[in-house]
């Protein structure tokens, strides 16, 4: 019986070669679609999922109330693990660590790489295996180093490293470092993307003994691993109190608080703060989970509402089959046996498509996802096959295998074909709401995008260069002393040679995530205060055209304006000052000669915050009794590229800077392109949805060429009827495409109120936003309607063009 | 003269070879004439209609509708006056099914820019001509199908034109149902003067013509007055 269904129904897809062209473009496009974002959620969601006993696995937080404001943090003061490991025994292991950037070198290479300084019980708790070494004793002296194989490869190339030498530098200083392991790099799903590991104890090398033992200072990450008869609330319950005990005097009880979050939480969960380790956004996973589904369910519509359409031809055949003994159950294991037919062709070619596009997919979301076929992606196709063809060939199994025969046998459209033609319009209309609220975000997406680089940020970025110094090895202050000292005969080289006559030296250059942070306490209020600070000279306000409300900008040769500042008229507005004036204590050295008008140095996500442009940022800092920075302060030249010969100037300033400097590396970026990175999430996102919006639709439109094609050939003889009663093409064209209309347009009252609110939340989460202009939805809505206008004509002017002699012609 | 067909030949192509469906047709409609067409299956009797109802082109030869030579017209002229001149029966009815009685009559006059007054008053006109009032409101699947010519017939008045085509208009009907829409042509060409064309297979029917063109082949093999 399975072999004459399977028969029958292969032969049908055959027959109806366009209906299942659709149906299975539609339905693999889906399948891959699903693939694609399966293998993203599914990395998304199994963030360090790998390690034994993972599930024993905590990292501790700090809350702090101090001076009002509260503090939270997953970063921990350096004691915090100490105290755990002493104190608690339900701890198995403790292990903490911190990251930093420094410059390795091997012989005369070397280059930048990101350190992370661990606790031997590193490799314990986590799950990262050895190439060679031994788990107990790699890190166990401070000198040892253990590195990935791309490290080893990067400086010993195909030597074999073990045992041998590599430098680092911390501070001013180089050590020297022996090889004593090879690790595996951590999996892309992991929040551990470290390329080398350092002993602990190299963590003293740059905090101070204050940042050692005080619990107001946080320096590294502390996680836990419970023993596995521990209790979690009965550890939190012992956790306070002894808190409270350590901190007594310092805090009252309940202000310093700490907590653990499972290592599972740690990826998706960005109500507690980023430490080391990247957060996603949780909502991207749903996001992505939701526009699958939507594709699938689009796509599953199509083989619905052509089987409905096709249902009306073959009606005739159940009437038939049901006369000759055909049993509701059998008709009902023929569809069913087709819809799961085309799920099966679907799914595998669905599958391939995925296969195929996934090195372009890893680079779009910056990923490493494979597909390999193991029992579970088998089981998951399987699994797609069966909701696919469940789920699309519910409508005809039941619907045609219930028409009574006499109903099925006459050859009108009777009142059950008319219900199927409802049925048809709200599919067809439900698809056309999702394509348009697809289309309506894509809009308002590309409107943020346009906007947000399009807006006046308070200065100019075109054609600015940015050459950081790079030197590893030296300190700030020295690196900033020899940027000054090579800033004149390099800007004079610069100058005879290419024109550019201005070049400035800034810690900080626009368009960047965060400027050094600079936090006291205030001594009238107690409070604890914040503000951003960078270290500029007198080229930077003219190259970057920043405008000054009131005041001056820095006098050349700064030595007379070392203690002058120009701040934002955000900072004169938070702390109430004027031109002239001294800045608040304890800055109070430091005198107002300018006040500019507030620019977007950091994203657009984030507000102006208060500035101060000084140059003496060395000066600043020590006053401070907080500094950070998610951006390196070391110094960077900037200058402005004449808008010709923009390659040949930067040969010649490549070959001055070689010459000038041998030892500094040479490097570019241009502010322009840094702008664009800081929305890269955005325009990945956009990018994502885009595609999925062209996807939708053109399963959409694939869908609706297929009803069209249907409903249009039954309604031949009719348009014969109205040709030779005298109508005219225009006449007949528009009565075909009025009840497509009329769809279309109820769609886009329904998709529009939807679209609205959705991108209204996703506004939310930038500080400067577009407004949503009715224009937008106008063009989404007119875009929808003029694509069903382009497929759904096709179709009627090639019916309402054929003679209607053929169309009538009585058989 | 109302209509004229000169040396009329229509054909298709048939693996290289020309097929005749018309043959070298000569043939004169005066206005008020009511003509029977007969001829065995396939001998071209719906070809013809068709060409004399501008429905089909043909290949060679020449047409004359009111003395005006109907091919070297635009087409849009054409449709104009096939509009005008024209109203066409068919043997399978060819109502639209999603329409009532009163809308399909109605139909025509749409696509002649009728005014809705004018179209009521017309309508209930013919309606009740035919008396066919109380089934206005139905649909073609819930009439028999004398019932249902009528109605075809009724549409095909309703814009008034000088000439009906009827292609074998009783071939799906009883002998009594056929009888009643002979009745209706015989009345209509005597007293309105409508001229009828129609094709027919019943001797009986054509005998209510006043002349009987038959067809074999394609060709006029005679024409024989009444
Ligand atoms: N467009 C066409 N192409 C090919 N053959 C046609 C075409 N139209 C009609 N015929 C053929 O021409 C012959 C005459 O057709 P028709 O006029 O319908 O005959 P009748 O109405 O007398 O039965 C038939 O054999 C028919 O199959
Ligand atoms: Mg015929």
């Amino acid at each position: 019986m399975l072999r004459n269904y399977l028969k029958i129904a292969w032969r049908n897809l055959i027959k109806g070669k366009l209906y299942s062209f659709i149906n299975i473009t539609g339905l693999s496009i889906g399948t891959a679609v699903i693939v694609l974002l399966a293998l993203f959620v599914r990395d998304e969601k199994t963030y360090d999922n790998f390690h034994l006993e993972g599930d024993l696995i905590y990292r501790a937080w700090v809350k702090e109330h101090y001076a009002g404001e509260i503090f939270f943090n997953s970063v921990t003061p350096y004691i915090l693990g100490q105290e755990l490991k002493e104190n608690f025994p339900d701890f198995q292991e403790v292990v903490r660590y911190t990251t930093t950037n420094a410059s390795m070198k091997k012989e005369t290479f070397s280059s930048d790489e990101l350190i992370y300084v661990v606790e031997p019980s590193f490799l314990k708790v986590f799950n990262f295996p050895l190439i060679e070494g031994n788990i107990n004793d790699v890190l166990s002296s401070p000198l040892n180093v253990v590195i990935t194989p791309d490290i080893s490869k990067k400086y010993f190339g195909n030597e074999n490293p073990m045992g041998k030498n590599i430098s680092m530098q911390f501070g001013e200083e180089w050590k020297d470092y022996v090889v004593s392991g090879i690790i595996n790099p951590a999996p892309s799903n992991s929040g551990f993307q470290f390329n080398v590991l350092l002993p602990f104890e190299n963590a003293k090398l740059f905090f101070g003994p204050n940042a050692q033992t005080m619990w107001t200072n946080v320096s590294v990450e502390t996680f836990v691993k419970l023993k596995p008869t521990a209790n979690l609330t009965a550890i939190n319950d012992k956790l306070t109190p002894f808190i409270d005990s350590k901190l007594t005097g310092i805090y009252k009880p309940g202000e310093y608080i700490i907590g653990l979050q499972k290592l599972s939480d740690i990826h998706l969960n960005n109500e507690i703060p980023t430490g080391f380790m990247p957060v996603g956004n949780p909502r991207y996973p749903f996001i992505m989970s939701a526009i699958a589904l939507l594709i699938l369910i689009l796509a599953s519509i199509n083989f619905t509402t052509l089987a409905i359409a096709r249902s009306i031809n073959r009606t005739k055949e159940v009437g038939i089959r049901k006369t000759i003994g055909a049993q509701r159950i059998q008709l009902r294991s023929q569809f069913w046996t087709e819809a799961v037919l085309t799920a099966g062709i679907s799914v595998l070619i669905g599958i391939g498509i995925a296969r195929f596009v996934i090195p372009w997919f890893n680079g779009l979301v910056d990923k490493n996802l494979h597909f390999g076929f193991t029992i579970q992606t088998i089981g998951f196709g399987l699994l797609l096959v069966l909701i696919i063809g469940i789920l699309s060939g519910a409508y005809p199994s039941f619907v045609l295998s219930n028409l009574s025969t006499i109903k099925t046998l006459r050859d009108r459209i009777s009142s059950s074909g008319s219900s199927r033609h409802n049925i048809l319009k709200i599919l067809v209309g439900f698809q056309f709401v999702l394509s348009i609220v697809l289309i309506c975000c894509t809009v308002i997406i590309q409107k943020q995008l346009f906007f947000i680089q399009n807006k006046d940020l308070g200065f100019n970025k075109d054609q600015i260069m940015i050459i950081p110094f790079n030197k590893s090895g030296v300190g700030l202050r020295d690196l900033m002393e020899e940027s000054n000292k090579i800033k004149v005969p390099l800007a004079s080289q610069i100058s005879s040679l290419t024109g550019i006559s201005k070049i400035t030296v800034s810690n900080h250059t626009l368009g960047t995530l965060g400027w050094l942070s600079v936090g006291y306490t205030d001594q009238v209020s107690q409070k604890f205060n914040s503000f951003k600070i960078n270290g500029v000279d007198e080229n930077f306000i003219p190259i970057h055209e920043l405008k000054i409300a009131e005041g001056r900008n820095f006098r050349p040769e700064g030595e007379s304006d070392l203690k002058s500042v120009i701040i934002n008229k955000a900072y004169a507005q938070e702390y109430h000052l004027k031109l002239n004036e001294l800045l608040q204590d304890p800055f109070s050295d430091y005198k107002i000669i300018g006040i500019s008008e507030d620019f977007n140095y950091a994203s657009l996500h984030q507000s102006v915050d208060p500035l101060v442009l000084t140059q003496d940022p060395i000066g600043m800092l020590r006053i401070a009794s907080d500094v950070s920075s998610i951006d390196s302060p070391n110094p960077k030249i900037s200058l402005k590229l004449p808008s010709a010969n923009i390659s040949s100037s930067i040969a010649s300033i490549e070959q001055i800077w070689k010459d000038l400097m041998p030892d500094q590396p040479f490097g570019f970026s241009f502010l322009d392109d840094n702008f664009d990175k800081l929305y890269r999430s955005e325009q990945r996102f956009s990018f994502i949805i885009s595609l999925a919006t062209i996807l939708a639709i053109f399963i959409g439109m694939l869908g609706l060429f297929g009803i069209a094609t249907l409903l249009i050939a039954q309604r031949r003889k009719e348009i014969g009827i109205r040709r030779v009663l005298g109508a005219d093409l225009k006449n007949i064209i528009f009565q075909l495409n009025k009840g497509f209309f009329t769809i279309v347009f109820l769609s886009c009252i329904i998709a529009i109120p939807i679209a609205w609110y959705v991108m209204e939340i996703w506004l939310r989460a930038f500080e400067y936003r577009t407004t949503m202009s009715w224009w937008a939805f106008a063009l989404a809505g007119g875009f929808a309607i003029f694509l069903a206008l382009i497929v759904v004509s096709s179709q009627s002017i090639k019916a309402s063009l054929e003679n209607p002699v053929n169309a009538l012609r009585t058989e | 003269m109302l209509l004229q067909l000169k040396n009329a030949s229509k054909w298709v192509h048939v693996g290289g070879n020309k097929a005749f469906l018309l043959k070298d047709i000569n043939l004169n409609v005066f206005e008020g004439e009511f003509i029977s067409i007969m001829g065995p299956s396939g001998s071209g009797k719906t070809t013809l209609l068709n060409v004399l109802g501008m429905l089909d082109d043909f290949n060679e030869g020449q047409y004359f509708l009111n003395d005006e030579n109907v091919g070297s017209m635009k087409d849009k002229r054409k449709a104009q006056i096939a509009k005008e001149n024209f109203g066409y029966v068919f043997q399978a009815y060819h109502l639209i099914d999603e329409l009532t009685v009163y809308e399909n009559i109605e139909t025509p006059l749409l696509y002649q820019k009728v005014s809705s007054s004018e179209r009521k008053a017309l309508v209930a006109d013919i309606l009740d001509k035919f008396n066919i009032v109380g089934k206005k409101d139905l649909f073609p699947s819930q009439l028999s199908g004398g019932q249902q010519q009528l109605v075809g017939i009724a549409r095909a008045l309703i814009s008034k034109p000088k000439v009906i085509l009827a292609d074998e208009p009783t071939g799906n009907l009883n002998s009594r149902q056929g009888e009643e829409i002979m009745q209706l042509f015989k009345k209509l060409n005597e007293e309105e003067g409508v001229s009828i064309i129609q094709v027919t297979h019943s001797e009986s029917n054509a005998a209510y013509a006043s002349k009987i063109i038959h067809l074999l082949d394609g060709s006029i093999e005679k024409i024989e007055n009444l």
